[in-house]
């Protein structure tokens, strides 16, 4: 090869090499955001981001003893503005695309989340893999300076709990940013957001010692499930809603599920497999809806004496597993169609999929329709499986 | 004498292959979504088959034309006036679409992944490596394609599996809720867009070796680079829905952000953008040649290699001043574009129609003499 032609070559790869370095931004310049907070009040925007000190996060015992993340809060007309203003306080540039937690505070809920959502699903650097959770009664400011046991960075610990309860304990979910934007630009399904609350002080949360001692005071927990109708608040679900809820739509991995048996004492099966069949129906452009849900359980806790080599004990509890997931779904019916007037479950969806032309005149009027729609629900169970031992431990009664 | 520069029906096949995907792997699904929503399949496949047709016409008349390629044929047929504006209209369209190709590259390396860097850096570092590419000669470049095939293969089969967890069945129904009227409304776009641009490859068909074998390249290549849009199309409104599709710049990169195989094979998005970085580079290159080959018979010059650098350096500011910001691509730019490439859908028809005239009637000619 030529001199020449050797030198072309070794430009031509340095410009394809330099030029992904355009905007290069090393690890310590950056700041990783972990965690975003949004809240509205008086009219403004509070932005809080936590984020992550990667110094006091590597270090094997014990770093400088600063936070292992801190929590910046600024208030700006826009979300993009604050982000931005947040340089002027911060020596390093906030990079979002390691988010984990969007925490939308109540306040801007109620109010309507669509105009903040944008600049989320908008700006380049954000991912779509991060969950989106609400307050309950607290700011979204306060949740992200709770400092958390076990796991270091408090956004982490919010994102494991949230992913495990969803795997193994009916009422929460997660969501992401493609489906909340879908449900609430869309007409057939209204969207929920898995709600978190502080129990115990905030005062006492923020602080180091919170986590000195062995049993916890102040912590996070998930405790309800907020209904949307587009993009506002209408009103929140209990556990048990929330749990019927997620039998409703199909939605539950694993659950365990309470009857009782006796005056004070309670059976208990874990569920193990759950689908649910949504089908609409016409009848004289009135629609309705049949909800078919199968599921498989295994015996978990048995309080009362039984034998369960007895076929009918068995049947006896699949019954009253049945009964008691119908008993959730009622309630959660009851409550979206009476009193929040919002198609979480996704009915009007499954109307316009199987209707199309009724469909276009329905959905104008959806809410108001749903309050009155006809759903009939019915529940199989299936018990495969009652553990280790074929008799309830013996009492000394 | 120069030895002139042959290329085999399957090396043709495949650069027709990737000048299909070409642009249209990024924006045809958001297109097709645009009016027909979930539909959008449909339009895709309506598109497919009339576009197939398109372009077996096409292959016939390459094959009449017997060794020339359009320009030369225009020529003949219209005579030097008439055929020297005609063939400087197809020179023109072939430069748009150079430079609307090089600014669909840029903005969406500019958009969704080199953010920061200059949109002229961009389509610089592309440009330069068409240059290099054109310089070296068709066969050249329908060897080196031959040689990205497996490699773009791989990927994409890798892509639809890793999407596949992603799928939401439901996202596709109903089936046929827009009515025809919109159905069709899409598919105009996917006819002009890619199939009506292979029109171009209407300048390469004297370098296949064989002419009877250029049907077979020509249909065949469409025919795989139009199912690999729809599945890509299909794949986007399975995931995002009819509107998270349409409203979506370029959803097929937006689907490969989401991929997520089982927690480990994750952010791989810019890998799965090789494969439609392979493509526009093809497309990009063939528009490019192409452009540089007309010229050259326009004005009968001797060499080709001196006008590819004008040609190339000049594509930038082109494609800034034709498309000035990405809303007006996607509406005003896409408009045009589309009628424009209408029209010149019509050229080798009457070309054609001419040149079978003359024959009949010099035969006639002949006789009477």
């Amino acid at each position: 090869m030529s001199k020449r032609k050797l030198l072309l070559v070794v430009f031509l790869s340095m410009v394809l090499l330099l030029s992904g370095c355009w905007s290069r931004r090393e690890l310590n310049e950056i700041a990783l955001v972990i965690g975003l907070g949004v809240d509205k009040i008086d009219n403004e925007y509070v932005i809080s981001t936590q984020i992550v000190d990667p110094s006091e996060i590597a270090s094997k015992g014990g770093g400088g003893g600063r936070a292992p993340v801190v929590t910046y809060k600024t208030k700006s007309n826009t979300l993009m503005g604050a982000i931005r203003q947040l340089t002027a306080s911060t020596p390093r540039k906030l990079y979002l695309a390691h988010l984990r937690m969007l925490v939308l505070g109540e306040s801007i809920v109620r109010e309507g989340v669509a105009p903040a959502l944008d600049v989320i699903s908008r700006d380049h650097e954000l991912r779509s893999d991060f969950f989106i959770i609400m307050t309950k009664g607290n700011k979204a400011q306060d949740v992200l300076t709770m400092v958390t046991p076990l796991e270091k960075v408090p956004s982490a610990y919010m994102f494991n709990m949230l992913r495990h309860s969803e795997k193994y304990w009916a009422p929460f979910s997660t969501l992401k940013i493609d489906q909340l934007d879908n449900e609430i630009s869309g007409d057939g399904k209204e969207p929920v957001i898995t709600a978190v609350e502080i129990r115990g002080s905030l005062k006492e949360g923020e602080q180091k010692k919170n986590v000195e001692n062995i049993s916890i005071k102040n912590y996070l927990q998930y405790t309800s499930v907020g209904v949307l109708r587009q993009d506002k608040l209408v009103g929140y679900l209990n556990e048990t809603e929330a749990s019927g809820y997620k039998y409703l739509i199909g939605k539950i991995k694993s659950t365990v599920i309470e009857m009782p048996c006796n005056k004070d004492h309670k059976d208990v099966t874990e569920l193990i497999h759950t689908n649910s069949i949504i089908k609409a129906n016409m009848r004289n452009h009135k629609p309705s809806i049949d909800v078919q849900i199968n599921s498989e359980a295994n015996v978990a806790e048995l309080e009362c004496q039984s034998n369960l080599l007895n076929l009918n004990v068995i049947h006896a509890l699949e019954k009253k597993t049945e009964k008691e997931i119908k008993n959730q779904i009622t309630m959660v019916l009851q409550k979206t169609q009476k009193e929040y007037q919002s198609d979480i479950f996704g009915f009007g969806d499954q109307i316009h999929q199987t209707y199309p032309k009724d469909w276009s005149k329905l959905k104008k009027n959806w809410n108001k329709t749903f309050s009155t729609l006809s759903v009939k629900v019915n529940v199989k169970v299936k018990i495969r499986n009652f553990g280790k031992v074929n008799k309830s431990t013996p009492s000394m009664k | 004498m120069i030895r002139k520069e042959k290329i085999e029906y399957r090396q043709f096949a495949i650069l027709v292959l990737l000048y299909t995907v070409g642009t249209s792997v990024i924006i045809a699904p958001s297109m097709l979504a645009s009016y027909a929503g979930q539909d959008g399949w449909i339009s895709a496949l309506l598109g497919l088959g009339i576009g197939l047709l398109v372009v077996w016409c096409y292959a016939s008349i390459g094959k009449f034309f017997m060794g020339r390629s359009l320009i030369e044929a225009i020529n003949e047929s219209f005579g030097n006036y008439l055929g020297f504006v005609i063939a400087l209209i197809f020179t023109f369209f072939s430069l748009t679409l150079s430079s609307l190709v090089l600014s669909n590259i840029g903005n969406f390396v500019n958009t969704r992944m080199l953010v920061g860097t200059p949109l002229d850096a961009a389509e610089y570092i592309f440009v330069i490596v068409v240059i290099i590419g054109v310089r070296l000669g068709i066969e050249t470049l329908a060897r080196s394609t031959e040689t990205l095939t497996p490699l773009f293969t791989f990927l994409f089969i890798v892509f639809i599996f890793a999407v596949l967890p992603q799928m939401h069945p439901n996202n596709i129904r109903p089936i046929l809720e827009h009515d025809i009227h919109d159905i069709f409304k899409s598919s105009y776009g996917f006819i002009s867009f890619p199939f009506g641009e292979l029109v171009l490859f209407l300048m390469l068909t004297p370098f296949v070796s064989k002419n009877k074998k250029i049907t077979k390249g020509y249909v065949l290549g469409a025919f795989i680079g139009g199912v690999i849009v729809m599945i890509i199309t299909v794949l986007s409104i399975l995931s995002l829905g009819g509107y998270g599709t349409a409203i979506n710049t370029y959803p097929a990169f937006t689907i490969a952000k989401k991929i997520d195989v089982g927690g480990v094979i994750q952010r791989v998005e810019v890998i799965m953008a090789g494969i439609w970085t392979f493509s526009i580079f093809t497309k990009l290159s063939v528009c490019v040649y192409v452009t540089a080959l007309s010229i050259k018979q326009l004005f009968r010059l001797r060499d080709l290699n001196c006008l590819t650098i004008p040609i190339a350096i000049s594509l930038i500011p082109l494609s800034q001043w034709g498309t000035p910001n990405a809303a007006d691509f996607q509406t005003y730019t896409a408009m045009w574009m589309m009628y424009f490439t209408y029209i010149i859908m019509i050229i080798p028809f009457l070309t054609t129609g001419v040149l079978y005239l003359k024959k009949k009637w010099g035969k006639k000619q002949e006789s009477k003499a």
